[in-house]
């Protein structure tokens, strides 16, 4: 059997491959992918430790957290389509209204 | 077990990789249901089953779907971009 | 079973003032039925608790509100008659409204307004704490300016308006400055434990004012007392913040008649007697520093307040000698009765104690019946005519015939004339009396006797006016080829009401004066008082107001009707006393251009601008500190570059530093 620990080191590199994703991709769809795969690796964290503590509550989280990244998801990508209509890009450099 | 463990963590990481990396955005999509699929492996070593048939259900048969369709309804933009 | 329902005194009105504003477009009469209908319930309720607590009860109710105030609700002998004259009066000219604004077309706004107004004037009447009572005290006086401005298209109503609330706010102010002054004296007296208030009771709660007055620092007291007369003096328009209210005419007559006659200017009268204990209690420095001016042992507040009066009662009553606008006419009058109120509270309070506010409440009630329907015939008139000049009014008396009878008993009434001894009279006989010998009995306990010559001199100029105004109004030729006509019945109905109740309501004053001497008793508060062996009344004293009251109404018929004197060479621009009068006293060029523009305007406001503009912007934002911030503001914009991306990285950077600086410290 594998220890916590290796759990850790997987999840902590996928959560950085996430967040890399996010700060150099370009494209709003790949930036929603990362945060996807950064909510994995939460996810990931969360059932380890409830596994190797012997405590359910780990696993019953990651259900919520499953549950509320999709609905996440699908509001973000819903935003991306009427984003796409409304200005026919989602290269969110040239989204910047948030700008001074 | 150590062995499987040592696979699937692999396997993940590497579409990890792939899904950050790759240009195309459809592969990008394809990679991050098998990352999905891999961390649900991995769950099922953690003896949680029903989070990772949650997983599957709800990742790769509904994010993942999502992620599909936006792709093909954004297609133009996403040309205009290049690279 | 009555005074549960106390609480909708108020809150009918309230309710119909909502109602008639959004609904009363789509209603007959502009809504007219929400108000007269819940102000006919508001005069049933308090009728009822009247019947229920005579002669010795009091309602009191009283809900914790914030910190240590309250709202309640205080319905002693003094609230409960003037609860039944405003609920009553008002009624009445609401009723009346509906044909004097029959061709109005924003008779909703009028409706809500007047109902607005009624709730608040009671609101101030029931009050058991000065809190509540200020509060809607400004309620009146908002619902004032506004129906002043009703007509707030033509430009001297919104003149007048704006007078009027700009005047009643200086005394607004100062009553205000008695309220916070009272509580930081309350408050010492509670944290030195030198007063606790009874369990229950609240700190501004009348009841808790009356018992710790004698304990307050005297010299506060009579500040405070001169603050509140402060506020009494801005909204009863005594001297010297008369001004407003004579402008106040611009209003629709039954809003005359019902805020600056009958009801809202008697609300200071009513505060001087709600707090007339504390007025009481007030130390005779005035008479010990200057014995030469001012009578001794008369509390300070009381010498004030009954100078005030009392100059303001003859002072007014001879600008209503020359006015030729029949409202204004009216209006003198009223400032000159008001005066009258304060006079009874001062004079006879300094020697008759709790029994002033009895006279002085008693002249304010028979005052509201005959002053309301003196408006009520003038509104009549200008109906008829359409003109508000008595001079080109004339010989209307055969063509309005109730209308002219019911002013002739008004007048009556005003100028106090009934039989001596057989006690039978106007109702205005029996108040003006009890007052003037009031003032007499002053006199001769202090040896002063200012008053009461301000009280007759008054008395016989009342009468010459008021019958002057009637002369003009209903006899001789027709000055004006204009087709007058007698109102319609729900005009006169109403004044029919009211003249019964100026001819026959004085008969009450038996049972009146007893019921509200022991309205501070059924509180438990003493009210000082030198009462001394009331001294023997000469009967000229007896005689003397009816015989000024006869005597103007004579010369009113020789110069008026007989024309036996030719007024012209009198009424010219060349004779100084009547050019002084006619333009009253200068009072508004020294009011609205020598304080109003030269001094607020020029001086106060000019040299604030300068200080804001030259002094504080200069610093501010042309100086250093508003460069400074502008350029810190024009730096850091540049950090919002607005791609989520850079947010992102610099969340990342954070939190990654936090943890090494966790790490470090070893946590």
């Amino acid at each position: 059997m594998t220890d916590l620990f290796s759990y850790l080191i997987i999840s902590a590199v996928i959560f950085t491959i996430g967040a890399y994703g996010i700060i150099t991709q370009r494209s709003g769809i790949k930036i929603l992918m990362s945060i996807e795969l950064m909510l994995n690796s939460a996810n990931l964290n969360l059932v380890a430790f409830s596994s190797f503590n012997g405590n359910a509550s780990g696993q019953v989280f990651a259900l919520f957290s499953i549950a509320i990244a999709a609905a996440e998801a699908a509001i973000g990508f819903a935003i991306l389509v009427a984003l796409f209509r409304a200005r026919d890009t989602i290269n969110l450099d040239n989204i910047n209204i948030l700008r001074w | 077990m150590d062995i499987v463990f040592l696979v699937l963590s692999i396997f993940t990481i590497i579409s990890s990789i792939m899904v950050v990396g790759s240009k195309q955005l459809v592969h990008s999509a394809v990679y991050l249901a098998g990352a999905l699929m891999g961390t649900a492996g991995l769950f099922l070593l953690l003896k949680a089953e029903f989070v990772a048939w949650a997983q599957v259900l709800v990742y790769v048969g509904a994010v993942v779907t999502l992620i599909l369709f936006t792709i093909m309804l954004t297609r133009k933009g996403e040309e205009e971009n290049g690279e | 079973m009555f005074s549960d329902f106390a609480a909708l005194i108020v809150l009918l009105p309230v309710i119909a003032f909502v109602l008639t504003l959004f609904l009363g477009k789509k209603l007959p009469h502009g809504g007219a039925y929400f108000p007269i209908a819940a102000i006919a319930c508001s005069f049933i309720i308090s009728l009822g608790i009247f019947l229920e607590i005579y002669p010795n009860g009091i309602v009191q109710q009283s809900w914790p509100w914030f910190a240590n105030m309250n709202i309640g609700i205080l319905i002693d002998p003094l609230a409960v008659v003037m609860l039944m004259m405003v609920t009553f009066v008002s009624l009445l000219i609401h009723i009346y409204a509906v044909g004097y604004m029959a061709h109005d077309p924003a008779k909703p706004r009028y409706f809500a307004e007047t109902s607005l107004f009624t709730a608040a004037m009671l609101g101030v009447v029931l009050s058991d704490n000065i809190l509540q009572f200020f509060i809607s005290w400004e309620l009146v006086g908002l619902c004032s300016f506004l129906l002043i401005g009703f007509w707030y298209h033509k430009p001297s109503a919104a003149a007048a308006a704006k007078k009027a609330f700009l005047v009643t706010r200086v005394g607004d102010v100062l009553f205000l400055a008695g309220i916070v002054l009272l509580y930081v004296n309350l408050s010492n007296l509670i944290s030195n434990h030198l007063f606790t208030p009874e369990p229950g009771n609240f700190i501004l709660q009348f009841k808790t004012m009356f018992e710790a007055a004698a304990l307050i620092d005297p010299t506060q007291l009579t500040y405070i007392t001169l603050l509140f007369f402060g506020g009494a003096v801005g909204k009863s328009g005594q001297f010297p913040l008369h001004g407003w209210l004579p402008d106040a005419m611009e209003g629709p007559t039954t809003v005359s008649a019902l805020i600056h006659a009958a009801t809202m200017v008697t609300a200071g009268v009513y505060l001087v007697a709600r707090t007339f204990p504390m007025f009481a209690l007030t130390p005779a420095t005035l008479g010990e520093h200057f014995p030469a001016l001012f009578p001794a042992h008369v509390p300070d507040s009381l010498l004030i307040v009954a100078y005030v009066g009392g100059f303001t009662a003859l002072f007014a009553a001879t600008m209503g000698l020359v006015m030729n606008d029949i409202k204004r006419v009216l209006a003198y009058s009223t400032v000159s009765q008001l005066g009258y109120m304060m006079l009874a509270l001062g004079t006879a309070g300094a020697v008759l104690g709790a029994k002033a506010v009895g006279i002085s409440m008693f002249h304010l009630i028979s005052h509201a019946f005959f002053k309301a329907l003196l408006f009520l015939c003038a509104g009549s008139v200008i109906h008829a005519v359409g003109t508000n000049d008595i001079r080109e009014m004339g010989g209307l008396f055969s063509k309005m015939k109730i209308t002219g009878t019911t002013m002739m008993i008004a007048a009556l009434a005003l100028a106090g004339i009934g039989i001596p001894f057989l006690n039978i009279g106007t109702a205005g006989f029996f108040s003006k009396d009890m007052i003037i010998e009031g003032t007499f009995e002053y006199g001769e306990q202090t040896g002063d006797m200012i008053p009461y010559a301000f009280a007759i001199i008054a008395a016989l100029l009342t009468s010459i006016y008021i019958f002057r105004l009637w002369f003009m109004a209903f006899t001789g030729t027709p000055r004006s080829e204009r087709h007058s006509h007698e109102s319609p019945n729900v005009m006169t109905r109403p004044l029919m009401i009211l003249a019964i109740l100026a001819l026959f309501f004085g008969f009450t004053q038996g049972y009146f004066y007893p019921y509200l001497e022991k309205n501070f008793e059924l509180m438990h508060v003493e009210v000082a008082g030198h009462e001394g062996a009331a001294p023997e009344i000469p009967v000229i004293v007896i005689l003397l107001p009816v015989i000024v009251g006869v005597l103007g109404f004579l010369i009113s018929y020789a110069i008026y009707y007989k024309r036996m004197l030719d007024m012209s060479k009198i009424i010219s621009s060349g004779n100084p006393i009547y050019k002084l009068l006619l333009n009253r006293y200068y009072e508004p060029k020294i009011g609205a251009d020598m304080i109003g523009v030269k001094l607020t305007h020029g001086v106060v406001a000019q040299s604030g601008e300068f200080v804001d503009r030259k002094i504080i912007d200069g610093l501010v934002i042309d100086g250093i500190i508003g460069k400074t911030a502008f350029w810190l503001g024009e730096t850091a914009r540049k950090l919002q570059t607005g791609v989520v991306q850079n947010y992102a990285s610099v969340t990342l950077l954070g939190v990654g530093l936090l943890l090494l600086i966790l790490k470090l410290r070893g946590v």
